[in-house]
């Protein structure tokens, strides 16, 4: 199945979309893993979370096929 | 959302924020006391190299979610008749001009105080947010944050 991560901040270098081909039942433990082999192991990587429009994502919640997620770097608003 | 509220991420190069627009926003004849925050950009901290702007980075869609949450929680904790301003900048914000906006309207002084305080709290830790930091001799550079808080 197929996912969509939007990049932001210190993980939007060249691009600011990545997609990733993962197995059905995924999770966001196996897309971390997926991005980090992408990434190259982005030293923000181990610090950031995933999350949907909606909200920031547990490692062992299940992806779907066709959804679009975003990483987020440690933040530094304000 | 109530219309109480009022929360939104602008583009600071076309449209500055405002405080005047905040406290327009939150002041009410029902309440007694009008609290703004305007968090600035900073040139410098003692020995550290001067920034001379920032660039603001924003995921708008989870920041519009996350922060109406934070603003529940803060009429929960400190009365449901507060009236709520948060605006932040994104785009490029020259040293000295305002990257975030907070205001609260309120019935007494001290929940305003504590509204706007929890709300830049909160906002620090878990509004998806970057900021690229410019200085005025040497390469920019994105500044360390902490691991969002859900």
């Amino acid at each position: 199945m197929l996912v969509r991560v939007h990049l932001y901040g210190p993980f939007r270098s060249t691009v600011a979309e990545r997609s990733f081909d993962l197995p059905d039942g995924a999770r966001v433990s196996d897309l971390r893993a997926a991005f980090a082999r992408v990434e190259m192991n982005h030293p923000l990587l181990a610090r950031s979370r995933f999350a949907t429009e909606e909200g920031v994502l547990q490692e062992n919640e299940r992806l779907a096929s066709g959804m679009i997620l975003a990483v987020i770097a440690p933040v530094s608003g304000g | 959302m109530t219309s109480a509220t009022f929360l939104n991420v602008r583009n600071a190069e076309t449209e500055p924020l405002d405080a005047s627009e905040a406290l327009a926003f939150v002041s009410d004849r029902a309440n007694g006391a009008a609290f703004v925050f305007c968090g600035q950009v900073r040139c410098s901290t003692g020995d550290e190299p001067r920034v001379s702007a920032i660039t603001y980075d924003i995921f708008t869609p989870l920041f519009i979610r996350v922060v109406g949450a934070i603003s529940r929680e803060a009429r929960l904790s400190l009365g449901l008749n507060l009236r709520i301003y948060v605006v932040h900048a994104s785009g490029r914000v020259e040293a000295g001009q305002n990257a975030v906006v907070i205001a609260v309207g309120a019935p007494h002084r001290r929940e305003a105080f504590d509204a706007c305080r929890y709300l830049i709290d909160e906002v620090k830790k878990r509004a998806p947010v970057w900021k690229l930091e410019h200085f005025e001799d040497g390469p920019e550079k994105w500044a360390d944050g902490e691991t969002i808080q859900p």
